[in-house]
Formats: structure tokens, C-alpha cells, sequence
């Protein structure tokens, strides 16, 4: 039983190394999102790092990339996204609607 | 203020529709009130602790603790819901019938309320939670505290008073139509939820998406509105959902509907129902799915079904080759799979490879399905039938579906086993190509630990199409496996063999292995 089980855990960890995605970055500084406009390229999986610099939490909300996730004030989060179609997907933070938006295009 | 109170509106709705409706649900349920309080308060406490450890969660996982999080909780209150759902039924059978009597109804109430606590509870931890962390980061930011709390406090009625209103509405449902109505709702809802944890998964890359937006009906109901908001809590409404999104919402439709048949009816209806859903899931995911690997570790199938078997299992393979070409490629997949009914179990299978100059990639993620036709030793051969559709991960390659005979004669001293596959590549970037692959093995039943076998793997390739035998992918050799105890009914299963190219389609060597975990429940 036991012996079963760590060798799943050994063959999970021996498989677990994916090929790693393209890494791309974002910043929140004074509720707002920079860059604006992200271009990333389509059909390929991306690893983004969102900052956010200001003090309060922010959170990362898309419904065209199906993502939401809380960024701690001075911290920061990885999202996986894509592969994307061509397109634009647009984003927002959700504390603060009315001045952080952004886009991610994907070419 | 009303930015807060705007934020946190948002977020109690969704729990407040939650509750309303399973609160809804358990209507005429005595002393329910006693366990949806419990799960308020539970909820609204774990909010607090959870906002506490909200950094340490965070940090778990590489950095993916939150997604995990919110998936297992998701994932749990799908479970319940589920529990809930196939109790409702049988219960709502009883009042119908009056066979049983009420003690016993009682104390299978007693149960359900537990996990009706639970759902509530999970609902308000989640979203309390966000909650809370909000309105400390504000107020640690150097906003106006009774600003904020005014805010939230709005927000809070606002919320709760919705939810209180889609309550009475519900209640006052006629008594004929009210458990139809109420479990259809929360089938929706439990589907919603599981949903959302498949998006969660996707964003920590533990599930690929499949296809980022498999439809886009922003233009005639927006997510962010009040309306989509509503939908989106009680059904999971998604106004640009992805793929994964739209195969675990089916998924959980379906396996919950088997479920609630499975409770009360005869095999037979059983059978019909399940086969019935199957090709529709299969229609819908063929459907919804736009996105095809090379060689992959082989297997030789039984055509047999253990009904309430869970497995987990682990094969790969590695050739040798003296072209380079052949040489070093690698191939594993990892599998969960169950037993639904006596005759079909069904799998998910993740698909990762490693060709040469590239380094080891996610591939593909598999459904796979397998029906037992025959029983047992019922007539001369045992027939079983494959059922997969895998889902390339990159864009560029195409989806394919297998469809497999299972054949086995079990004798005293020999087993023979075929498989004969039919592979097609469907949707994009796909090939007009069928192929042909036959695999054979003849097992001597020496001990159960230890069976010596041989094994052949034929891949003829297109029909039609197929050139010349060298031209084809063929090899044998032999396999030892068996099946050793490992104590409360688990079984650990293990293959380990070496395959000789015999045509230069394929590679020189190969070796290939198989570990496999099972237990009931």
C-alpha cells in the first residue's frame, strides 16, 4: 500500500516537468494596470505575472479569459492563460472597475 | 462607500442564492433551521480564518494555492449537492409511496441536513472571505473605517434581501412541481459550481482550457449585469465559457443524472439511460471541441467493468533506437478512473510526451470509456467495447476518437486477449485518415503475481493507405505482470515488458510499464 503509493507520487513527480510556458508581466500602480494593452502571441499556452504595487488588494478579473484572482497589496500572483485565439480579451480589476482596465491581445 | 457596498453586494449575492435555494429546497424538512444556522455560523467564522491564512494559501503550491482552494471547496459543495440531490429523490419516492416509516426518513434526513449545512457553510467561507480581505485592505490603505463598514453593511442587505426575495418565490411553488423544480435548479447549480472549480484548475494550469471561448454570448446577456450575475450564481451562466468549463458542466450533469436513475430503477432502465446520456456527452463534447499527439504508451485491454472500482494509474514507455529520430522518445500517461454501473467505467487521462529535441510536453487530455457487452464467461468469448475521444492540447494538432473491440477467452492455462482499433482524427488541422492497429497477447496463468505473457502490437496504419509491412509500425516481446494485495480490498497491478521492433516502422526497442492502484468504494 504504501509502496504504491510512493511510487505514484515519484512517477507524478518525474512527469510533472511541462514544458514551461512564455512568461508575461503586468503592474498595478495607482489602480490602474500597465501595460495597457499586453500583446502575447496566439495558440501558446502564458504564464502572467501580475504586480500589484499599490497597498490594497486588487483583483485580476476576466470574463472573456474565464479569470479571477485576488493580487495582495505589495504582492503578486501567476495566471495561466491561453493558448488564445487571435483577438482581443479584455480584463479589470474588480476593486477598482473604474479605473483599472486593461487588454490582452493576443496576434 | 458605494464602491464597497457595489463589491460586496456581488459577492454575497452569489452565496445568498446559494443558500436561499437549497434552504428552499429542504422546505417541510423538520428542525432544518438548526442546520442552516450552524452552516451560517461555520461559514461565516472559517471566512475569518480563511482571511487570515489568505497568505500562506496563497503562497501554497507555487503560488497556486488560491485556484486549489476555491476548486476543492467547489469541488466539495458539488459533491455534497450531489449527495443531496440523489437523498431528495429517493425521499420524495418514499412520501410518494409511504413505504417506509418516518423514524427511518428522519434519521436519512438527518444526514442530508448535514450536507445541506455543509453547502451553506462552504457558500458564505468563500465569499466572506473575499469579503473580509477586501474591506482589511481598504481600511489598511487609509480608508475612512465607518465609510467602509456603512458600505459593506449595505452591500450585506442588499444581498441577503435578494436572496430572501428568490426564497419566498421559490416556496411558493406548487407542492406537485416543487421538488422537480427545486432539484432541477440545484442539478444546474451544482454544475455551475463545478464549472467554475474546472476554470480555477485551467488557471493553475492544472487542466488545459481546450478552447478559450467556445461561444460568446456577451451581446445578449452580460455577465456583469444583474441578471447575468443571478444566472451566473444559480445555473453557472458563462457568457464566454471555455472548453474545459463546458465538459465539466456536462460531466456533472450527467453523472449526477446516472446517479438519481441508478437510485431507483431496474438495471435495465439503468443501461438505457446511461448509454443514452453517454452519446449525447460524447456528441456535445465532439461538438464544443476545436483542437493531435504521435505514438503513445500502448496497452492491451480486458473487456471487463468492476462496478465501484476507483483506479489510478501510471504507464509510460522509452524506445531505443539507433536512428535518431527513434531514439529516447518517451511517452507517459497518468489515468483516474471508476466503475459507474456493472458494465461501464469511464476515465480521464492526462498525456505527456517527449520526442526528440523537444523537451517532455503535455500533450493531450483523453475520455475514455469501456463498455462490457457480454458477462463474464457467458458465451465462448468476452466482448467489451473502447470507447475515447482525446483532446489535443496544442492548437495545431487535431482531436481524435478511438473506438476499440475487447476480446478475451480466459482459459485454465492460457488467456488470449485482442483489441482491434479504429482511430480517426476529428476537427481541425485533422487528417481524412482511419487507421487500423491490432494488438494480441497470450498470458500463461502461472500465479496472480506473476503472469508471463507475450505480447503483439500491429499498427497497420490507414485503411486503405497502408503501404508495405516495413513501411508499418509492428513489435512484440514479452511482458511480465500480475496483481498483489495490498490489504482492504486494494489491488496494486503492474506490467513490465520489452518490445522488439519487427518492421522499421517501428523503433528498434521499447520499453514499457504500467502501475496501477485500485480500490473500492
Amino acid at each position: 500500500m504504501k509502496q504504491a503509493i510512493i511510487s505514484f507520487l515519484l512517477v507524478f513527480a518525474a512527469t510533472g516537468q511541462i514544458v514551461a510556458a512564455e512568461k508575461y508581466e503586468i503592474t498595478i500602480k495607482n489602480h490602474r494596470f500597465e501595460p495597457v494593452e499586453l500583446i502575447v502571441p496566439a495558440g501558446k499556452k502564458i504564464k502572467l505575472v501580475v504586480t500589484n504595487l499599490d497597498a490594497t488588494p486588487e483583483e485580476f478579473e476576466s470574463y472573456s479569459l474565464n479569470r479571477e484572482k485576488i493580487i495582495r497589496g505589495k504582492g503578486s500572483a501567476v495566471i495561466y492563460i491561453g493558448p488564445l485565439k487571435p483577438g482581443s480579451y479584455k480584463y479589470f480589476g474588480e476593486f477598482n472597475e473604474d479605473t483599472a482596465q486593461g487588454v490582452i491581445v493576443a496576434k | 462607500m458605494w464602491a464597497t457596498a457595489i463589491i460586496v453586494f456581488r459577492e454575497i449575492l452569489e452565496a445568498s442564492l446559494i443558500v436561499s435555494l437549497v434552504v428552499a429546497a429542504t422546505h417541510g424538512i423538520p428542525r432544518r433551521g438548526l442546520y442552516i444556522n450552524a452552516g451560517i455560523v461555520a461559514g461565516v467564522l472559517g471566512a475569518a480564518m480563511i482571511a487570515l491564512l489568505a497568505d500562506p494559501i496563497a503562497a501554497f503550491a507555487d503560488g497556486m494555492g488560491q485556484e486549489l482552494f476555491n476548486a476543492s471547496i467547489l469541488m466539495l459543495a458539488v459533491v455534497m449537492l450531489t449527495w443531496h440531490l440523489v437523498w431528495m429523490r429517493k425521499h420524495s419516492m418514499q412520501i410518494a409511496s409511504e413505504i417506509n416509516g418516518m423514524a427511518q426518513q428522519l434519521s436519512q434526513g438527518k444526514k442530508s441536513m448535514v450536507a445541506i449545512s455543509i453547502i451553506v457553510g462552504l457558500a458564505i467561507l468563500r465569499e466572506g472571505a473575499e469579503i473580509i480581505l477586501l474591506l482589511y485592505g481598504m481600511t489598511a490603505a487609509g480608508a475612512d473605517v465607518s465609510q467602509q463598514l456603512t458600505g459593506g453593511g449595505i452591500g450585506l442587505v442588499a444581498g441577503v434581501g435578494l436572496g430572501v426575495t428568490i426564497y419566498f418565490g421559490l416556496v411558493k411553488i406548487p407542492t406537485r412541481y416543487f421538488f422537480k423544480i427545486t432539484g432541477a435548479l440545484i442539478l444546474l447549480l451544482a454544475a455551475g459550481l463545478s464549472a467554475q472549480a474546472a476554470a480555477f484548475l485551467s488557471q493553475a494550469d492544472v487542466l488545459p482550457v481546450i478552447v478559450t471561448n467556445v461561444w460568446d454570448t456577451s451581446y445578449i446577456l452580460r455577465e456583469q449585469s444583474l441578471p447575468g450575475q443571478i444566472l451566473h450564481s444559480l445555473i453557472g451562466y458563462t457568457s464566454q465559457p471555455s472548453g474545459i468549463q463546458v465538459i465539466f458542466y456536462i460531466i456533472t450533469i450527467l453523472t449526477i443524472g446516472i446517479l438519481m436513475k441508478f437510485i431507483n430503477h431496474s438495471p435495465m432502465k439503468l443501461r438505457s439511460a446511461s448509454l443514452v446520456g453517454f452519446f449525447v456527452a460524447t456528441l456535445a463534447i465532439v461538438m464544443a471541441v476545436v483542437t493531435s499527439p504521435a505514438d503513445a504508451s500502448d496497452k492491451i485491454y480486458s473487456p471487463y467493468v468492476e462496478y465501484g472500482e476507483f483506479e489510478l494509474e501510471y504507464r509510460g514507455h522509452v524506445t531505443n533506437d539507433d536512428r535518431a529520430a527513434k531514439d529516447n522518445n518517451e511517452g507517459h500517461k497518468v489515468e483516474i478512473g471508476y466503475g459507474f454501473t456493472e458494465f461501464w467505467s469511464a476515465a480521464i487521462i492526462g498525456e505527456w510526451e517527449k520526442e526528440p529535441g523537444v523537451s517532455r510536453e503535455f500533450v493531450a487530455t483523453s475520455w475514455e470509456n469501456i463498455f462490457q457487452l457480454t458477462d463474464q464467461g457467458q458465451y465462448w468469448l468476452d466482448v467489451g467495447l473502447y470507447l475515447e475521444y482525446q483532446l489535443a492540447d496544442e492548437s495545431n494538432a487535431a482531436d481524435k476518437v478511438e473506438a476499440k473491440l475487447l476480446l478475451e477467452r480466459p482459459g485454465t492455462l492460457f488467456t488470449n486477449t485482442v483489441n482491434i482499433i479504429l482511430e480517426r482524427e476529428v476537427g481541425s488541422n485533422s487528417s481524412n485518415a482511419t487507421e487500423l492497429e491490432i494488438f494480441w497477447r497470450t498470458k500463461y496463468r502461472w500465479k496472480k503475481a506473476l503472469e508471463p505473457a507475450i505480447e503483439i502490437y500491429s499498427k497497420i496504419g490507414e485503411i486503405g493507405n497502408s503501404g508495405s509491412f516495413n513501411t508499418q509500425n509492428h513489435s512484440l516481446g514479452p511482458v511480465m505482470m500480475g496483481v498483489l494485495p495490498v490489504g482492504n480490498g486494494s489491488k496494486f497491478k503492474y506490467e513490465f515488458g520489452y518490445l522488439f521492433g519487427i518492421s522499421d516502422g517501428a523503433a528498434d526497442g521499447k520499453w514499457k510499464w504500467v502501475v496501477e492502484w485500485e480500490t473500492r468504494f
